[in-house]
């Protein structure tokens, strides 16, 4: 009745299937998070020459599971001087931002292609008929610019709410990390839309059918992979929250289930960094075609593959490298980052000029 | 080789009794006036290394105790004085040694000897407001 | 706390006594303006357990078993120095058999401190790779020193006149393995360390201090090695047998915080190579002397080039079966005693990246 109902509104039925499909792509980013911190402590154990987590589960694939339960029966500790109401309310902003980057970042396209790749399955149930949202974001690279400036305004809320000295250190440091490092990721972004000639990544996406912006744009891509690290807050440039030096930074005061969602928005985070990075640069979804019955899925395996192979390489950094300090870190952001992506910007007026002329974009 | 080392450390203490503990190890008793003088001059010979300052307690008197060591080569000089035991005061070698800081702190904690001229004579290893100095025998715990 | 109402511009900050990169209960009290230490103290004492006047109170033979609780990761180094300390005051003879392997204990147990130092340092600047690397490496070593001694920390191996247990049947073997394992990873330590882009960055030119700088503060060991200075008590005033070992004594050049960690890798290599000659040349005889319970009247004083120094005690007997004063010499106490004047303007993250390279060992600080 409800799906008679549905048919005879198109408009309905066109935001309920744009509901479900940002529930899809939210709960496949969650998801995908959880496998983010199982694979990072997997492979970061191995690098450690450790097992890692074993015991829950085959190979602890449900170790995360159970930590999370863990986390979530754990007593919410609130600093005596701290404001409770903003000290509990600030995590679920942050978070929250970090979730609505998502909704921009295409992937939906994922759950999409493969819903439609399932449709024999579900044959007639009209509302699980794919639509895609993140491409009606004809702005969509600006929204992203906008939500991760309004980032450190958090992370120093957060820092001066928790009313510790740990923790305002930490807070100072993210604004003054995350500000200077989004210069420079802004103007490496900028060369991808001049290039482009467009906001929208869907269109980024498509204008790399024939060459990948990699290997028009390698300076943009070098410095989009260091600012997207110093964006997550990564090592080596995991400053803010270094547990060595100032434990664990603006994060100090938290525990139990805020604390979870911090973790949990901070992992989002590097996805959604891995996710840009495959496709501003690496094509996105395009790829050889895969064989057989696998055919409808190329797109959505091309680009899993992708953000997968990031992931893995920032897991990699964050093993093989210590920390910066954060004068350092401040300095190479302006002294170095920064005069590369001015130089880049010159480069891509010549680099748009001869691929139009060639006919690769 | 010792016997050399020996009077080697008797012509620059003149006013001290000089023995052997063992080889290249001696041991002087300077009098209380010469506390800083034998610090200098031991430090002038090449003795530049401070290795520690120390006390022990006597029962009717203190000792106080400093040694010091050639950085290249061989050779270790304990340096002791006999100090008052109730008012029990020396100049600070911290004019000598710039190391002497955290020594002397030590020694005025565990043993109650206060040194004239360090900037920080506070307790160091016990909490502030530790009564008594342990390592003295007379020490009650 | 931070009050705004009063334009606070400064910033008091406990680093301790619970902290993660302390190496142990020490509060380093540094006032920060930014990120930039404009002062700095420190306050001791938290694990004081007064070992010193423990020893008056103890038979001597009762006593080593204390001494090597004062540094958990080197006790073998901290009951050695006593145990000359007294054998110097009886006049005791020790069997040549007990001086080789004493050697062998030693040198395995610097290389087992240095690892532990190298895994706590590189977490303290955030590369916990390191730290799980150095863990690794060190237990292959404490597995051969528990065939040698029974234990894993608390080794009590020394006794007057000789050692304890005798070498056991296929302990060369042991070590050779061991020495091989720690070997084939240090190529690895020092591309992670020394070598890594970032570490460099991190460490080079970091507080450097001049050689006759470190000599006024009293600095001995791997830290005045840095400096530049060519100092070792196993070759300048040489016990033991160490005399007759083949063994290079690696130096810095800027003394800064980078030579503290190059010095310490190199260490671990001369010590492979002192253990692997002195498992070769071990002469076969007795490995314990039958010594007095108690030392005669005397004075002496047992120094032992230490992971971190030179670890010394000036042991006071006056001829009862217990000593009438003993002082230990602990170098991490001189080392430490340096800090609040060298990070004077240093960033509040390079405190971590100094305080690390002293190596302390809040065990023998305190004491």
């Amino acid at each position: 009745m409800v799906i008679e109902f549905l048919k005879s509104s198109p408009l309905l039925l066109e935001l309920v299937r744009a509901f479900i499909a940002i529930l899809l792509a939210l709960v496949f980013v969650l998801v995908n998070a959880i496998i983010f911190i199982y694979l990072e402590r997997k492979v970061w154990a191995r690098v450690m020459q450790r097992m890692g987590p074993t015991y829950v589960g085959k190979w602890g694939i449900l170790q995360l599971i159970a930590d999370l339960i863990k986390v979530l029966g754990k007593e919410i500790i609130v600093p005596a001087k701290a404001n409770k109401f903003a000290f509990l309310s600030l995590p679920i902003f942050s978070t929250g931002l970090a979730l609505a980057l998502m909704i921009v970042v295409p992937f939906d396209y994922i759950v999409a292609y493969t819903l439609a790749a399932l449709e024999p399955i579900y044959h007639g149930f009209v509302i699980f008929k794919y639509t895609v949202v993140s491409n009606s974001f004809s702005s969509g690279l600006f929204l992203i610019f906008a939500l991760l400036t309004l980032n450190p305004v958090f992370i120093l809320l957060i820092g001066w709410i928790s009313n510790n000295k740990y923790t305002v250190v930490g807070g100072f440091r993210a604004a003054a990390q995350l500000l200077s490092f989004e210069i420079p990721l802004l103007i490496s972004l900028a060369s991808v839309i001049i290039l482009a000639g467009t906001f929208n990544l869907y269109e980024i996406v498509e204008k790399q059918s024939k060459i990948w912006f990699v290997f028009l744009l390698p300076l943009a891509f070098i410095l989009f992979l260091i600012t997207a690290i110093a964006e997550a807050e990564r090592t080596p440039f995991d400053i803010p929250d270094a547990e060595s030096e100032i434990i664990a930074g603006w994060n100090t005061e938290y525990s139990a289930t805020p604390f979870m969602m911090l973790i949990f928005g901070m992992y989002v985070r590097a996805i959604i960094s891995a996710a840009l990075i495959s496709i501003l640069f690496f094509g996105g979804w395009h790829g050889p075609e895969l064989p057989g019955f696998l055919k409808p899925i190329t797109g959505p395996f091309w680009l899993s593959v992708k953000i997968y192979f990031f992931m893995f390489l920032l897991i990699l950094i964050r093993s093989a490298y210590p920390r910066y300090r954060i004068d350092q870190l401040l300095s190479i952001s302006w002294t170095k980052l920064l005069p590369l992506s001015l130089i880049n910007i010159i480069l891509v007026i010549f680099v748009k000029y001869l691929s139009i002329s060639y006919g690769i974009i | 080789m010792s016997q050399n080392f020996l009077d080697h450390i008797k012509s620059l203490l003149p006013y001290a009794e000089v023995h052997l503990i063992y080889k290249n190890k001696a041991y002087a008793k300077v009098p209380k006036e010469y506390w800083i003088d034998s610090a200098k001059k031991l430090k002038s010979a090449g003795f530049t290394l401070l290795s520690f300052v120390s006390g022990i307690d006597r029962l009717n008197s203190i000792e106080v105790i400093y040694a010091c060591r050639k950085p290249e080569g061989n050779g270790l000089v304990i340096v002791g004085t006999i100090i008052d035991r109730n008012n029990p005061r020396i100049p600070s070698l911290i004019t000598v040694w710039e190391g002497a800081l955290w020594h002397e702190r030590e020694t005025f904690d565990l043993l109650g000897i206060y040194f004239e001229g360090n900037p920080d004579m506070r307790r160091i290893l016990l909490p502030d407001e530790w009564v008594g100095h342990p390592l003295r025998k007379d020490y009650k715990w | 706390m931070v009050n705004m109402q009063q334009e606070v511009r400064t910033l008091t900050i406990n680093v301790g006594p619970q902290h993660p990169s302390t190496h142990g209960p020490m509060d380093v009290i540094v006032t920060i303006e930014g990120e930039t230490i404009i002062n700095a103290d420190i306050r001791l004492g938290y694990i004081h357990r007064g070992i010193e006047k423990l020893c008056e109170t103890r038979y001597y033979f009762q006593i080593p078993a204390y001494l090597s609780r004062l540094c958990y990761v080197s006790g073998m180094f901290w009951e050695y120095g006593f145990v000359r300390a007294v054998e110097e005051i009886m006049g005791v003879k020790v069997p040549e058999r007990a001086q080789w392997l004493r050697v062998i204990s030693c040198e395995l147990t610097r290389i087992a401190s240095h690892l532990i130092w190298l895994a706590a340092y590189a977490a303290d600047l955030g590369l916990l790779t390191g730290l799980s690397w150095g863990l690794r490496d060190r237990d292959r070593i404490i597995d051969a020193l528990e065939m040698l001694t029974g234990q894993r920390m608390m080794f009590t191996y020394m006794v007057f006149g000789g050692v304890r247990y005798d070498m056991p049947a296929g302990f060369q073997d042991t070590v050779e393995k061991s020495l091989k394992y720690v070997e084939s990873h240090l190529p690895d330590w020092e591309k992670l360390t020394i070598e890594n882009p970032i570490f460099r960055a991190r460490t080079e030119n970091l507080v450097p201090v001049s050689a006759s700088y470190a000599i006024e503060l009293g600095w001995t060991g791997p830290m005045l090695r840095a400096c530049g200075v060519k100092r070792d008590l196993r070759r300048d005033e040489p016990y033991d047998v160490y005399e007759t070992l083949d063994f290079e004594i690696p130096t810095g050049k800027r003394g800064d915080t980078l030579d503290r960690v190059y010095v310490r890798i190199e260490e671990i290599k001369q010590s492979i190579k002192i253990v692997r000659q002195a498992i070769k040349r071990i002469p076969s005889g007795p490995y314990q002397h039958r010594a007095l319970l108690y030392p005669p009247p005397g004075i002496g004083y047992g120094y032992v080039e230490d992971s971190r120094g030179e670890c010394g005690y000036f042991v006071v007997s006056d001829g009862t079966p217990r000593p009438y004063r003993v002082k230990i010499r602990s170098p991490a106490y001189v080392h430490v005693m340096s800090l609040p004047k060298l990070i004077k303007g240093i960033k509040l993250a390079d405190l971590y990246a100094v305080l690390g390279s002293f190596d302390p060992c809040l065990g023998e600080i305190d004491r």
